[in-house]
């Protein structure tokens, strides 16, 4: 029997039925679609806003609302220092673990975590920003220009990346002025998510992203404009070649 | 972070934090008063609730004053206003919208952060 080769499509299937990989596609971007017109949130927003606050809730969970720990080198090597009644923990009985140890590596403590994980949640909007409006982007019934999708990919990462910026810089601030584990996370979940919401608010009351958009379209159409003339040179000057050669032709025969 | 950066860092963030707040409170303050007027259409941005939490933003200063040991009370308060601010807010609008008769196009909530617009009922009064 001749295989037969199906090219651009993928097809999961479960016990009742098919779902092709655009279809997923579509309900993704329908789901982040509605989220963001229903509650104003988009889904990567909600995402990084719940990572956040699982990052608070499992010091808390660990360490108790008022425990303490800092971080502190030793010859070389970093330790996380926790400090209180180790009977009132439940996992981490010791008082002092190797940052790299699994039971404490994963604990939000020191600006140091906070910042790598302010940089991995921006990276992770960046993929998921570009994902999602490439998806909807391609998707989409109106004739959209490239510049409409680069101007929303950038005022989506740039609102994100300021948002978690300001939330490490206040976590990183209070990690300084406190031993309490929690208090650099709590300060960034809070200060993280007002600012998401605030530039949200600004974008949608001022415009920012429609400006972004159109500032890149005048760009593009400023340095379209000299290469639409070379075209018409060369169009002219290809015209003139094959006129010039259809009279050689004509002359010689 | 030395600690005279990060105070500098938690004042400049105080500062911000109220004046967002004071954004927010405005609003609804605004929301209220035209609805008091019993305006035609009073429109309202449902995250200003919300710019009512970043008021909390000031109390972390207080952890420069405040005893080490009392640090996680101060935490403690922040998480609680950063939750209860947004709802208060809630709250006032949703008592003075009931008493003049307004509806709003989408449920006041604080879990949107849409514009929503509202009209007065019929009999409204104004106060």
């Amino acid at each position: 029997m001749a295989e037969q080769l199906v090219t651009g499509q993928q097809i999961f299937e479960t016990d009742t039925r098919s779902i092709t990989i655009d279809e997923v596609l579509m309900y993704v971007v329908e789901v982040n679609d509605r989220m963001a017109e229903e509650f104003g949130v988009d889904l990567t927003s909600a995402a990084a806003a719940a990572i956040d606050s699982t990052a608070a809730a499992t010091i808390v969970r660990k360490l108790g609302l008022s425990g303490r720990a800092y971080l502190k080198d030793v010859n070389g090597k970093t330790y996380v220092i926790l400090k209180g009644l180790a009977g009132k923990r439940a996992d981490l009985t010791g008082t002092r673990y190797l940052s790299t140890n699994p039971k404490v590596a994963k604990l939000a403590i020191g600006s140091k975590n906070l910042l790598k994980g302010a940089a991995r949640m921006t990276g992770i909007a960046i993929i998921a920003y570009s994902g999602l409006r490439v998806v909807e982007h391609l998707l989409s019934d109106g004739d959209q220009r490239l510049t409409q999708l680069f101007g929303t990919i950038a005022s989506d990462i740039v609102k994100f990346a300021i948002a978690a910026g300001a939330g490490f810089l206040v976590g990183a601030a209070v990690g300084t002025i406190t031993t309490i584990a929690a208090g650099p996370v709590i300060a960034a979940v809070i200060v993280g998510i007002g600012i998401s919401i605030l530039l949200d608010r600004v974008d949608r009351k001022y415009g920012l992203t429609e400006t972004l958009v159109r500032a890149i379209e005048d760009t593009v159409d400023s340095f379209e404009s000299p290469f639409r003339k070379l075209s018409r040179y060369i169009n002219a000057w290809e015209e003139h070649f094959v006129q010039q050669a259809i009279n050689n032709t004509m002359r010689f025969r | 972070m030395s600690r005279n950066v990060s105070i500098l860092v938690l004042t400049i963030f105080a500062l911000l934090g109220f004046w967002i707040a004071f954004w927010g409170f405005s609003d609804i303050r605004s929301a209220i008063g035209e609805m008091q007027m019993c305006r035609e259409k009073v429109i309202f941005d449902h995250s200003s609730f919300w710019f009512l939490s970043l008021a909390t933003l000031p109390l972390f200063l207080l952890l420069v004053i405040v005893p080490d040991r009392l640090h996680y009370v101060v935490l403690i308060l922040i998480v609680l206003a950063a939750v209860v601010l947004p709802f208060a807010g809630l709250f006032a609008l949703e008592a003075d919208a009931d008493g003049q008769g307004y509806t709003f196009a989408e449920p006041l909530t604080v879990w949107a952060l849409i514009e929503n617009s509202g009209v007065p009922a019929n009999d409204c009064v104004r106060r």
